[in-house]
């Protein structure tokens, strides 16, 4: 009878052993990463939607490494280093999820069917009614996203690499998913992962901050909700194809995002229910499912393991911080500008997470004063932080290639 | 009122298209600084259109 090695029955811990022992260690600690994502996200401590697949994923991709030849190891989950187009063939007959990061990850497309999404849900509305307040808000809350560039810079990073992560401060994932993929693709798995960790953060983090630079006596102004004006339906529809088409023509690269936003707001203003539905429910369910569950697969140790990380990281908190800063004054602009008559904490609403910069905003304004309602306000600040977000990222991605 | 509202709304989309005018036809046969200040200029014109057309849809509810 043959000697049967132990080894070559567990291969994910044959292979912990037979490689380099950093590389073990990232494993290991990735595993237990993936298994606190997915306890976090099931206390709702941090976003289950996103965190329970991606955690799933992180901690089952470091476990199932094997050997796929005599010298090399890997998974047969995804390969997101493949562009050679037999290779891909080939390996998307092997690797289960390859199939569905080539088609619909690696070229944005999930990004833009989340976007569709988000535009299905917005109230495009409170921006028309508030232009003002909600624009300035939302530009003053992209200080990240326009600071950490030169901060990254500074740091080492190349061009299109800061302008990444930057866009963590516009604090909109499926953006930073994009802007990564298209400016700097070897370091998209590390930058999308250290945005979603923080986006999910920001529902804890950002009341301390609203607390620390807000007053209680401001954080309570109760605002007059009798001056919202109505917008009608037909009015959304012609703003949504007129501002697409114009930020299109200015933003070439970037008009899969302003399409399926405005396109999703259309959809929802014409009042096509069976779209509706299909948008908001399978096509936002299913992408936010799978980019969770890819995201998670991509953080396999080799792949992930960048000496850049730690600066990521480091630049990615910055950049919130700063865009959460910069929405406060915004909102305290728009306080001096109304004469004591808005409240500044609607602010942190230009931090375009939809909706959690919204219910964060809400919430601390009902503990300083329980009948402040701030939220029409909120809504205005929260959709147009999309709107400058996908600007900005317009903008980086047109103009940071061309930078010397 | 509503001949106030048409009124704004031409304007903002003939601004805010006549921005992109400035960026993807004016702005191309120059060099230098110029096209970076027709540019500016272009975007923040196509900006403004669109903030003037938002004026468009106020009204008392």
């Amino acid at each position: 009878m043959n000697d049967i090695s132990i080894i070559s029955i567990f291969q994910g811990i044959a292979t912990l052993a037979a490689g380099d022992t950093s590389i073990a260690i990232a494993r290991i600690v990735l595993i237990l990463l993936g298994i606190a994502l997915v306890y976090l996200g099931a206390k709702n401590i941090l976003e289950p939607l996103i965190m329970i697949p991606m955690g799933f994923g992180m901690a089952t991709v470091n476990a199932a490494v094997l050997f796929l030849s005599a010298k090399t190891m890997g998974t047969i989950f995804v390969d997101p280093m493949i562009s050679d187009p037999a290779q891909l063939m080939n390996i998307m007959q092997i690797d289960f999820l390859q199939p569905i990061y080539t088609f619909t990850f690696s070229n944005g497309l999930i990004a833009c069917f989340i976007f569709m999404g988000i535009g299905v849900m917005t109230e495009v509305g409170y921006v028309l009614a508030n232009p003002f307040s909600s624009m300035l808000i939302a530009i003053c809350a992209e200080l990240g996203t326009v600071l950490t560039f030169p901060i990254a810079v500074a740091m080492g990073l190349s061009y299109n690499e800061a302008a990444s992560i930057a866009m963590v401060g516009g604090a909109d994932g499926p953006m930073v998913l994009y802007t990564s993929l298209m400016l700097a693709k070897d370091l998209f798995v590390p930058i999308t992962i250290v945005a979603y960790l923080y986006l999910s953060l920001t529902y804890g983090g950002y009341p301390y901050l609203i607390r620390l630079l807000v007053p209680k006596r401001l954080r309570g102004i109760q605002m007059d909700l009798s001056k919202i004006p109505n917008v009608t339906p037909g009015e959304k529809i012609a703003f949504s194809i007129i501002t697409c088409t114009v930020l299109s023509l200015l933003f070439p690269v970037a008009a899969p995002l302003f399409m399926s936003f405005f396109l999703g707001v259309t959809v929802k203003e014409a009042g096509l229910k069976h779209y509706i539905s299909f948008i908001e429910g399978p096509l936002l369910y299913g992408s936010t499912f799978f980019l969770g569950l890819l995201l998670g697969v991509l953080c396999e140790a080799n792949t992930i393991m960048n000496p850049k990380i730690l600066i990521l990281l480091v630049l990615g908190i910055l950049s919130l911080l700063l865009s959460g800063i910069g929405g406060i004054i915004g909102g305290y602009l728009m306080y001096f500008i109304s004469k004591g008559r808005f409240n500044p904490v609607v602010g942190i609403a230009g931090v375009s997470c939809i909706p959690t910069t919204l219910k964060v905003a809400q919430k601390e304004v009902t503990q300083a004063n329980q009948y402040a309602i701030i939220i029409p306000y909120a809504i205005g600040a929260n959709i147009s932080g999309v709107i400058t977000s996908a600007i900005l990222a317009g903008i980086y991605v047109t103009i940071v290639p061309v930078l010397k | 009122m509503i001949k106030k509202r048409i009124i704004y709304w031409v304007a903002g989309t003939s601004l805010a298209f006549g921005g992109v005018l400035v960026v993807r036809v004016m702005s191309q046969p120059l060099s230098g600084s110029s096209k970076l200040y027709a540019l500016i200029a272009g975007y923040t014109i196509s900006i403004l259109g669109l903030f003037l057309i938002t004026l468009g849809t106020r009204r008392k509810g």
